[in-house]
């Protein structure tokens, strides 16, 4: 076994040397909103006409990092993690029931570092390329998304698939549709974004096509929201895959958004209500659950790396 | 230690999110499994250095909840496929046996099984008891015994049942196990010669123990047959009830059953020669007033009576028949300046005297049924006790005269059995409604006999059967010498009260809700109360279970009996 030393500091403090991880900032985009209807036609549509699909898988993962490793790599001290991550499919057609779900445990260091074999538990080397903290956290998100495919593939057809967090091009789910309820990035242009203000519950704005090193539909989506707060307020945006016509994808939208009407939170249960699904949440819960106890954790690695210096 | 027992299915594993403990701990129900109160289970722990510990316990408490809901409304988004949770049941164990006594906690993670056959006979010590008497059926019909040690005086003896009356069928169950210790043989030979004193204190309900009920179904016979018993009557029952009021040939009281039965009464030669007296005086409130010590003096001088022939006494001269006559007598010497101080006794007031007649006067019309010598050949209305249950009817006395029979019947029996000075033959005494003839307050004389018996009944081989509605009214040490505690369908109030701290606080709970023919028994090697259902009763407890009169004649029934023969 290699090495290693576990940070002392508690691991969401990050750590005294280094950076703090960067959150996952989709860079400005070429952003086409004249698909459906013209950038200067925009205006809320309504989907109450589409069905209501009564067969949904939501996709979800949690990760954690359960310590900060130092490892001895020829003479240097790198920086790891070490992280616990989970995905599960859930389906929702008479009762949520959670039909795929996995646990992995990692390392993720740059080579030379190795698997940390902990008795109880086993951290799997995944060599990432720098020890650069987005770079480790992207071995985490890279591992967790593999993990939510193949768990997605298991699953089998259903009427629509909601991933939560924005696709990842190639890499993602077929038909797929990405669910993304925090706005860091300004996509559309002001003319249309005042739309956005403007929907009602159930309603969505027109298409809109992102096109970075691969290219999606996105559109936003008004969920129930008892008291009208700010123009933002109850808005998450969804997105699919841009492989067919926008008139497939229209479809899609339209039956997306009036599905996701029934399984927005609401604010007394959910801090993040209503864009944090219900399901979504039952099922994060859940993944969170079968991470495992993190001190309990933490401390089998710290024997770990004492038994490795001995 | 014998060979292990045969494991039975396991029904799931000791979860680890409650503190698991060596009394105490939780099990979580597998898939399609279930644990349902009172089950009776058994596990394993493998101790460093390679012993096993059998561990065995009773589900007490069972539980289900929604893992994954945070708010009660969850249940509907659960409900409507929104949000995901899982059922899970979990249930509580109370442990009754530690098999070696390693008293270790069980480790979360270990499988439960549900125990049956020989594992169930270890659990619940059945195994250990070299005689034991069944005293019921689990829920799913499995036998419960009790050791007969802590029955028969042995070791203990003596049981106490309490129970709102009507629904705690309090005497039924005593009768059921009456029946059981006289059925299971447990005795052997010896046994043909135990006997049961049964007071029937309420309707008819017991004056039909020698017919068999003839709504018995054939499934509630089939459990007598589990428990090794045969669904059948009392074979060898004599009844006894007061002469109906007013009848000169002392005929009895009974009101649906005539055949079989006989009337019983106390000559006054009786009264004056063992003291009976005193139970004329048998309130608890008697004792308060300076009652005793005229009862004494006058008792002294009642000895003094001679007999005549036919019961009847001549006292100081004075030949006196019935029992108003010997109250009027009693009345006379204590109210003549002359003879006071010798019959009342020296110092005492004339008012505590003039009480003291008033009540004795007050006793006549209750009483004068009960101790007379009007009826020719008494001897055949003195309770016999010839056969091996004894059915001696109150119900429809007084309650002065209720006493003053209980207080009696068991003064003469404790007599008997003292001078006899052996445990063997064993007498059983049934007597429901504790609380009148033991109250927990002051004392009477019959108060001092039921405690003798509870006290020393034990090596004297009198075996208390008790029943009372509220244990809390009864005299303390009573309940306590009980070495057999049941528990019928109790009130709420009454089941929170101290007397019933034997009782897991969940079966104090359930003793709410219990139903007709589900006891609760606590016996003393079990550290855990059971539940237990026993069957409907054999015999007839009313006139239309029993079989018709035609079908009923037989050898037995005397249609004549209890009429005074011709001279």
């Amino acid at each position: 076994m290699a090495r290693f030393a576990v940070e002392s500091w508690s691991p969401e403090y990050g750590s005294p040397v280094g950076e703090e991880g960067q959150p996952d900032l989709v860079p400005a985009a070429a952003v086409d909103p004249s698909i459906e209807l013209p950038a200067a036609e925009w205006q809320p549509i309504d989907c109450a006409s589409a069905d209501i699909a009564t067969d949904v898988l939501f996709v979800d993962g949690v990760r954690r990092i359960d310590a900060r490793l130092w490892f001895d790599i020829d003479g240097r001290s790198r920086g790891g993690i070490a992280a616990s991550y989970a995905a599960g499919v859930i389906r929702c057609r008479d009762e949520a029931t959670i039909e795929q779900e996995a646990v992995g445990r990692g390392i993720f260091a740059m080579t030379g570092a190795a698997t940390i074999d902990c008795g109880k538990v086993r951290y799997e080397h995944h060599p990432t390329a720098t020890e650069d903290m987005e770079q480790l956290q992207r071995g985490i998100q890279s591992e967790m998304g593999r993990m939510e495919k193949d768990l997605a593939a298991k699953a089998g057809p259903a009427e629509l698939l909601f991933l939560d967090g924005p696709l990842r091009g190639g890499e993602s789910i077929p038909g797929a549709v990405g669910y993304i309820k925090s706005h860091q990035a300004g996509y559309l242009p002001d003319e249309a974004a005042g739309v956005v203000g403007q929907l009602r519950p159930g309603q969505r704005t027109p298409l809109f096509l992102i096109q970075q090193s691969w290219s999606r539909y996105s559109w936003y989506v008004r969920l129930p929201i008892d008291l009208p707060g700010h123009p933002w307020a109850g808005i998450a945006r969804c997105e699919v895959a841009a492989r067919g016509t926008a008139r497939e994808a229209a479809a899609v939208a339209n039956r997306a958004s009036v599905t996701l009407q029934r399984f927005a939170s609401t604010p007394h249960k959910d801090t993040r209500a209503p864009q944090n699904l219900f399901p979504i949440a039952g099922l994060e819960n859940h993944l969170r659950h079968r991470l495992g106890d993190r001190e309990f954790l933490y401390r089998q690695l710290r024997m770990a790396a004492l038994a490795g210096e001995g | 230690m014998d060979e292990k027992p045969a494991k039975g299915e396991a029904v799931g594993r000791v979860i680890g999110t409650e503190d698991s403990t060596p009394l105490e701990f939780w099990a979580a129900v597998g898939p399609n499994q279930f644990l349902q109160l009172d089950d009776v289970v058994a596990l394993e722990r493998t101790l460093p250095g390679g012993d096993s510990v059998e561990i065995y316990g009773v589900v007490t408490q069972v539980r289900a909840r929604h893992e994954g809901a945070r708010f009660d409304s969850d249940v509907f988004l659960i409900s409507e496929g929104v949000l995901p949770a899982e059922r899970v049941e979990a249930a509580r164990i109370l442990t009754t046996r530690y098999e070696p006594e390693v008293f270790v906690p069980p480790l979360p993670g270990s499988e439960v099984r549900k125990a049956r056959g020989v594992e169930r006979e270890r659990a619940l010590f059945f195994e250990g008891m070299t005689s034991r008497v069944p005293a019921g059926l689990s829920r799913s019909d499995e036998p419960f015994y009790i050791n007969l040690e802590f029955l028969d005086g042995t070791r203990g003896a003596h049981v106490n049942i309490s129970g709102v009356s009507g629904v705690a069928t309090k005497t039924t169950y005593a009768m059921f196990l009456v029946n059981a210790v006289f059925q299971s043989g447990v005795f052997g030979v010896e046994g043909q010669h135990n006997k049961a004193l049964v007071f029937n204190v309420k309707s008819e309900d017991l004056m039909y123990l020698d017919q068999p009920n003839v709504k018995l179904k054939p499934e509630q016979a089939s459990r007598y047959r589990s428990l090794g018993l045969e669904p059948a009557a009392f074979p060898s029952v004599e009844f006894w009830a007061p002469p109906r009021p007013g009848d000169r040939n002392a005929a009895p009281w009974t009101e649906r059953r005539h055949p079989g039965v006989g009337s019983f009464f106390w000559t006054i030669h009786e009264f004056c020669r063992d003291d009976l007296l005193q139970f004329l005086f048998a309130d608890v409130s008697d004792e308060r007033q300076q009652y005793p010590m005229v009862v004494h003096a006058v008792m002294a001088q009642l000895r003094k009576a001679r007999k005549l022939d036919d019961g009847a006494v001549v006292i100081e001269g004075k030949t006196i028949h019935v029992f108003d006559e010997l109250v009027r007598f009693i009345a006379d010497r204590l109210e003549d300046e002359e003879t006071k101080d010798f019959w009342g006794g020296r110092a005492i007031g004339q008012g505590t005297l003039n009480a003291f007649i008033r009540r004795l006067y007050g006793a006549v019309p209750h009483l004068k049924n009960l101790i007379r010598s009007d009826v020719p050949n008494p001897a055949a209305h003195a309770i016999a006790r010839q056969k091996q249950v004894t059915v001696v009817d109150i119900h429809n006395l007084n309650q002065r005269a209720q006493r003053f029979v209980v207080g009696v019947v068991l003064y003469r029996m404790f007599q008997t059995k003292e001078e006899a000075g052996t445990r063997l033959p064993l007498e059983f005494i049934v007597l429901d409604e504790m609380n009148k003839y033991a109250p927990r307050e002051g004392s009477s004389p019959i108060k001092e006999i039921l405690l003798d018996v509870a006290e020393r009944g034990r090596s004297l081989g009198m075996i208390l059967l008790g029943a009372e509605q509220t244990a809390s009214e009864v005299e303390r040490r009573i309940v306590a010498n009980a070495a057999i505690r049941v528990v019928g369908r109790l009130d709420s109030a009454e089941a929170g009260r101290d007397e019933y701290g034997f009782l897991p606080v969940v079966q104090r709970q359930r003793a709410t809700i219990m139903k007709p023919g589900t006891m609760i028994v606590s016996q003393p090697e079990l550290p855990v109360p059971m539940v237990v259902e026993f069957p409907f009763p054999s015999w007839a407890t009313r006139a239309d279970e029993a079989p018709p009169p035609t079908v009923r004649g037989g050898t037995d029934s005397d249609p004549f009996e209890g009429m005074a023969p011709e001279d």
